[in-house]
């Protein structure tokens, strides 16, 4: 005759009173848990944050980068609005900034050719003439119209080495004459006293806003009176592929 | 000599065609050289003179100086026909 064996979890018999032990501390547990539902939540807060810390860091980082692409949006949509609403308050006042604007595609450019000068596929059959601003596409202004043929047209750079013209630096609009030393930089030696920083904008006098550059270094010489700003154009000469010529 | 001038005339041709297609500083060694290896090597000053105009516009200097790269080239022309002067087996 057999018997079905018991299965006893709660036997006393040695060696079987892990399991016991084990729901003694779950039930006490649950006790305690129930008693001080705040002060253990807090315990186990503290011992898995960590662990939700590394796992959610990827997720965060990536979560920053979105809300600052978010950020950056918004920050162009109030630009073109603000754009929109200061060429209307000049309208309003009887100037206008609108230009009639030639695109052309830049055939030669630094470093394939010697000198900081561009040669565009747009000439006098577009209605080029010398002396006409050129920027890059997007509206940061690179240089002028040298010389014109009936289908190129050469442009100088701003940049061009010993090429001097007046900038405003800074929101201030602090007047100064710059430089160029070639490859899209510039200097400028200015007097000790002037509120210049790096970072500063550095445009073109005008109605219209045209950025020539951002201050990137200042180097002040103690034993001279002025202090020498360098700075360098946004764009890069060497992508520049579409310019536009105002006409 | 007939090999030298036929070669003249091809690096002539291919320095003429690389100052219009390839980037200036192609040309410029070309024509250099060149002026090493053929006498009177003028074609090197006409290479520096046609980048000058052709990629220079108003005023524009490389090293401080106006058409430098005529110059340079001017320079090494005669520096090689100075050589050929002085050295017996150049």
């Amino acid at each position: 005759m057999s018997y079905l064996q018991q299965s006893n979890t709660f036997s006393s018999k040695p060696g079987k009173g892990g399991p016991r032990f084990l729901v003694v501390i779950v039930m006490v547990i649950a006790i305690m848990f129930a008693a001080f539902p705040k002060t253990f939540s807090s315990i186990i807060y503290n011992v898995v944050t960590p662990l939700w810390r590394s796992e959610n860091h990827d997720a965060n980082a990536m979560n920053e980068l979105r809300r600052q692409i978010d950020s950056y949006a918004t920050v162009e949509e109030k630009l073109k609005i603000l754009t929109k609403e200061n060429e209307d308050l000049k309208q309003s006042f009887g100037r206008t900034t609108t230009h009639k604007i030639v695109l052309g595609a830049v055939l030669k450019r630094p470093p394939s050719i010697p000198y900081d000068s561009l040669i565009i596929d747009a000439g006098s059959e577009e209605g080029i003439s010398e002396g006409a601003f050129v920027s890059s596409f997007g509206g940061n202004p690179i240089g002028i119209i040298d010389s014109v043929s009936r289908t190129t047209s050469k442009v100088k750079l701003f940049s061009s080495p010993g090429f001097e013209h007046d900038v405003l630096i800074s929101d201030k609009k602090l007047p100064v004459t710059v430089m160029g030393v070639g490859g899209g930089n510039f200097n400028a030696k200015v007097a000790h006293d002037l509120d210049i920083k790096i970072g500063d904008v550095v445009t073109l006098p005008g109605l219209h806003i045209a950025i020539l550059g951002v201050v990137e270094e200042i180097i002040v010489d103690p034993s001279r009176s002025f202090k020498t700003v360098y700075f360098k154009q946004p764009v890069s000469l060497a992508a520049i592929s579409w310019v536009e010529v105002s006409k | 000599m007939t090999d030298l001038t036929t070669g003249r005339m091809i690096v002539s041709i291919f320095i003429l065609i690389s100052v219009f297609t390839l980037p200036w500083y192609i040309p410029m060694a070309a024509s250099l050289i060149a002026a090493f290896v053929f006498k009177w090597y003028a074609e090197a000053i006409l290479a520096g003179v046609l980048i000058d105009i052709l990629f220079s516009s108003g005023g524009q200097t490389m090293f401080g100086i106006h058409y430098a790269l005529a110059l340079i080239s001017l320079v090494v022309v005669a520096i090689t026909a100075l050589l050929r002067s002085v050295l017996k087996f150049y």
